[in-house]
């Protein structure tokens, strides 16, 4: 019985949680960025896209919004195959991209530069303890 | 019959961790992170004394998204110094992060929880310390140029091995709300305010003046409360396609702190105090990949800072009585003389990174030089510093 319940729960849970990663995109008429837009406050536009997650834009154009940049990335044959320009397509890519490209657009709300300590969001590293690893910001909907 | 059913019970539960277990440990659900650094400092304390030290770090994170909206994670750093060998510190943090909002919505939530606990040797064990800590925020897109958001985080921290003369456990609630614009030329205006209520153990100067001879000054602590209030406009814009720049403002003001005086190791730079300062700040900061391959960020900074009165322990050479020989004694200074230390910051930073990606593992080697120059009004924190440190970060 407990089991039974678990089980339930389980379910119920990663129904509420869970989205599908399957992402239905018109190729003909992909997003399109209207604006220069900056919430990671590096001055460099959020719309780029950056599909190998390396920190460096892979395209500086307009029309491939971030927030499908890392979908895009993770099946990007799916161009190869399309003979036609006009088609729609289904992207199934995995939870860690599908959550990397939501959090691009959260970025602001989880850092505020007021709190304390927010010293140590300037320049490459303040004081002692710090980790080795240093972000680089958000670029194509993925913060680093 | 009891057997049977316990060991139909124990399948059936083996099963259902499998059933739930393998799709979510699939690839792409599961992420990682490492870094290894190498540092050098001139001022390994940001003090007067100028202590030199190198010191490595290194870090892991593991990440696993059982869901597309849900990010767990662990992870455990540990740095280590050459000389000051008993400052070396680690640390373990776990945390969860719940994004229920796709990514091309409107409207974008976000919440987090996270716990962190960092441990030093025993010399400077009274600076262990754990927090916990709660984020939620969210967003909305009113128009594709204005994006408006708001959040609320709290915090707690304690050091459980602090010594008996303070206290330094606080507590904090922040509430922030904050504008995003876009206007034509690659121009991009941020403001961000808030507020903040912190829980701290303080002495009331206005209350106790004089503290006897030999007294500990946490006998005098009383729980109490200030607020803080900030507000901060980011001007942020590109410059071809390559270059970003921008210039950020920052002002903090603490409410109802005149008469509060805070015990202990206050101005130390492991002080928990130290990131408890009201000013200004501005700064400037440019990131650009001009040169292929490589992201080169670099900044200048000025803050000036104003941080809470502190009661220091003053040694001074004393006459048990008269012809006796000088005795060096000890005592804690008055509250009602405590005053608050006053600084005049400036740094500027230069980090190149180079990501390469070699056999499918991700790899950045990076280069920083930072540069401080601090005036104080406390001469014992006038000081500059420089350090450069090496680091590799790796991930999938």
């Amino acid at each position: 019985m407990p089991l039974l319940v678990l089980a339930a729960l389980l379910t119920t849970w990663s129904s509420a949680l869970s989205e599908n990663t399957s992402l239905d995109i018109d190729i003909d008429t992909p997003p399109t960025a209207k604006a220069f837009v900056d919430l990671d406050g590096d001055g460099i536009d959020d719309n780029f896209t950056d599909t190998d997650r390396d920190g460096i834009p892979d395209k500086y154009v307009h029309g491939s919004v971030s927030a499908f940049g890392v979908e895009i990335s993770a099946t990007s044959g799916i161009f190869a195959a399309g003979q036609s320009g006009k088609f729609a397509a289904t992207l199934t890519t995995g939870n860690r991209d599908v959550f990397g490209s939501r959090m691009g657009r959260t970025h602001c709300l989880s850092l505020n530069r007021g709190g304390f300590g927010s010293e140590s969001d300037f320049g490459p590293g303040n004081g002692i303890g710090l980790g080795a690893v240093k972000g680089t910001g958000c670029v194509g909907g993925v913060c680093f | 019959m009891k057997r049977t059913a316990l060991a139909i019970c124990a399948l059936a539960a083996i099963a259902l961790a499998a059933f739930y277990a393998v799709p979510v440990l699939a690839e792409g659900n599961v992420s990682w992170e490492a870094g290894l650094g190498g540092n050098y400092t001139n001022n390994l304390l940001s003090e007067a004394s100028g202590i030199d030290d190198s010191y490595s770090n290194s870090r892991a994170a593991l990440y696993w998204y059982p869901f597309s909206t849900l990010r767990t994670s662990i992870s455990g750093d540990y740095t280590y110094y050459g000389n000051t060998w008993d400052l070396s510190n680690a640390s373990g943090a776990v945390g969860i992060s719940w994004i229920p909002t796709p990514a091309q919505a409107r409207f974008s939530m976000y919440t987090e929880g996270s716990y962190d606990t960092r441990a030093y040797r025993e010399r400077f064990k009274e600076f262990d310390n754990r927090n916990a800590k709660v984020k939620a925020g969210a967003g909305y897109e009113l128009t594709p140029w204005i994006r408006v958001r708001s959040g609320l985080s709290g915090r707690i921290t304690t050091y459980p091995n602090a010594d008996t003369t303070t206290d330094s456990d606080y507590r904090q609630t922040e509430l922030f709300a904050g504008i995003n614009a876009s206007f034509p030329l690659a121009l991009s205006l941020d403001i961000e305010g808030g507020m903040g209520v912190t829980g701290y153990s303080y002495i009331n100067a206005s209350k106790d003046s004089v503290l006897p001879q030999f007294a500990n000054p946490a006998d005098y602590l009383t729980d109490g409360d200030f607020n803080s209030l900030y507000i901060s406009p980011r001007l942020s814009r590109s410059i071809g396609q390559k270059t970003g720049l921008s210039l950020t403002y920052t002002y903090r003001e603490f409410r109802e702190v005149d008469a509060a005086v805070v015990p202990g190791y206050t101005t130390d730079f492991l002080s928990p105090w130290a990131a408890f300062f009201e000013g200004s700040s501005v700064a400037l900061q440019v990131k650009t990949f001009v040169v292929p391959h490589f992201v080169i960020t670099a900044g200048v900074g000025y803050w000036d800072k104003t941080y809470l009165r502190t009661l220091e322990l003053i040694t001074e050479m004393i006459e048990p009585y008269p012809g006796a020989p000088l005795t060096e004694m000890t005592r804690y200074e008055d509250p009602k003389d405590a005053g608050s230390r006053q600084d005049d910051l400036s740094r500027v930073y230069l980090a190149i990174q180079r990501p390469i990606r070699i056999v499918g593992i991700f790899c950045e080697p990076s280069l920083s030089i930072d540069y401080s120059d601090n005036d104080s009004s406390n001469e014992d924190y006038d000081y500059s510093s420089t350090a450069v440190g090496l680091s590799l970060t790796f991930r999938p």
